[in-house]
């Protein structure tokens, strides 16, 4: 018998179409100004193999791997998502890229500094997100401090960014001096009648890219279908809560405290890492995101190598391996 | 007399336990909340984006364009 939780994962798939693609839509016609340069225009980018995806789980705070990643003679591409750049930023490594996918409205932009912090409204979600807990203390220090960073080293970033971003990310980006390329999300099957995907392409005719539903997966793919790595390592990649997390610090909380009440512990599932043998927590949103990475890792033309130590995402076609293992072998390597 | 006495209702209730239901099966009754609570928990719930692979490739060009990765 299917749990609460799984039943509702399996619900996710439409639901996220439903809430995310005329939205999306709407954000590539606003975003037609903006378009240069295309994924497509990376897929002869820099020879090499090894891959470094930077994504944006409570391991990376836990772990710290930035630590490992700077004393090693990686010469191979770091890959951030914007959940992650400030982290990297603030420890004095550049991203050769970074990528971003979700079009809410105003969230995301903060990943970048948002230069319209004041006037924004009252939302608590980085507060609450053990994402990266710098955003949670002093929340406009924070912003000050990744709006100097960002505009610092932007020029240095190439930015792979999908046309359903909300514009105030695009003009950040844009203002910042990274170089942008383009991909729309293939959000449904090309072939249907109404297809989002083949108008979103007929509007703007940028590639598609499967997404995997969040940064994270898509920057790994992004890794390895557009960049071409058959190495791709994963740090900060979890997918769950780690043991501990107060359910205040998880994401929709409060909704579905309201909601679920005396039954909110069917809305987690629960995954044992067989490294450190710790459990973590999956909600409904982190549990689709696994089965759909889980189902892509087996047809990626790429190793994948995840060093998060811990997390959920684990199982046939994952190396579970520790980020230092991994820059050792692969160090000085393209 | 009882308020219940007074309370005839106006429609007839499904049985608490039907016929040949199998023991712990949901009733319709619960069937339908346990939906309706679903549903309402789906309103509140997505991911970042949109998801779907249709073919080996992760990359889509257009009606026209190959799909090289």
């Amino acid at each position: 018998m299917t749990t609460l939780a799984e039943r509702l994962a399996a619900r996710l798939g439409e639901i996220t179409l439903a809430k995310t693609a005329e939205l999306g839509v709407e954000n590539a016609r606003k975003n037609l100004p903006y378009l240069k340069r295309t994924i497509a225009d990376l897929e002869t980018d820099a020879p090499g193999d090894n891959a470094i995806v930077i994504a944006a789980g409570p391991s990376l705070h836990r772990s710290h791997p930035i630590e490992a990643l700077k004393s090693a003679d990686f010469r191979g591409l770091v890959i951030a998502v914007d959940g992650s750049l400030g982290y990297c930023l603030r420890n004095g490594v550049v991203p050769d890229y970074v990528v971003t996918v979700d079009p809410h409205p105003y969230r995301i932009v903060r990943w970048f500094g948002d230069p319209d912090f004041a006037t924004r409204p009252a939302d608590d979600y980085f507060r609450r997100q053990d994402l990266d807990p710098a955003h949670w203390k002093d929340e406009e220090r924070r912003n000050e401090e990744l709006l100097e960073l960002v505009d610092r080293h932007g020029a240095r970033i190439r930015c792979v960014i999908a046309t359903c971003v909300d514009p105030s990310v695009t003009r950040r980006c844009h203002a910042a001096g990274m170089e942008l390329y383009w991909w729309n999300p293939l959000y449904d099957d090309y072939d249907a009648a109404d297809s989002v995907s083949r108008r979103v392409f007929e509007l703007n005719g940028v590639p598609c890219m499967v997404t995997g539903g969040n940064c994270g997966s898509a920057a790994w793919i992004a890794a390895h279908a557009v960049l071409g790595r058959r190495r791709v390592a994963l740090v900060g990649f979890d997918l769950g809560y780690p043991p501990g997390t107060p359910l205040q610090r998880t994401q929709y909380y409060v909704e579905m405290t309201q909601l679920f009440g005396d039954r909110l512990g069917e809305y987690f599932s629960e995954f044992e890492h067989p490294q450190t043998g710790e459990t973590w927590h999956a909600d409904p949103a982190y549990h689709w995101y696994r089965q759909i990475f889980l189902q892509l890792v087996q047809e990626a033309p790429c190793e994948t190598f995840n060093c998060s130590q811990g997390g959920t995402v684990f199982g046939p076609g994952i190396t579970l391996l520790d980020f230092a293992s991994f820059l050792k072998t692969h160090d000085g390597r393209r | 007399m009882t308020v219940n006495d007074y309370l005839k209702g106006n429609y007839d209730l499904a049985p608490a336990n039907p016929v040949g239901a199998k023991k712990d099966a949901p009733s319709p009754a619960t069937a339908s909340l346990e939906e309706e609570f679903e549903r309402q928990a789906l309103q509140k719930l997505g991911g970042s984006i949109a998801f779907i692979k249709k073919s080996k490739s992760f990359i889509w060009k257009g009606p026209s364009g190959d799909h090289a990765r």
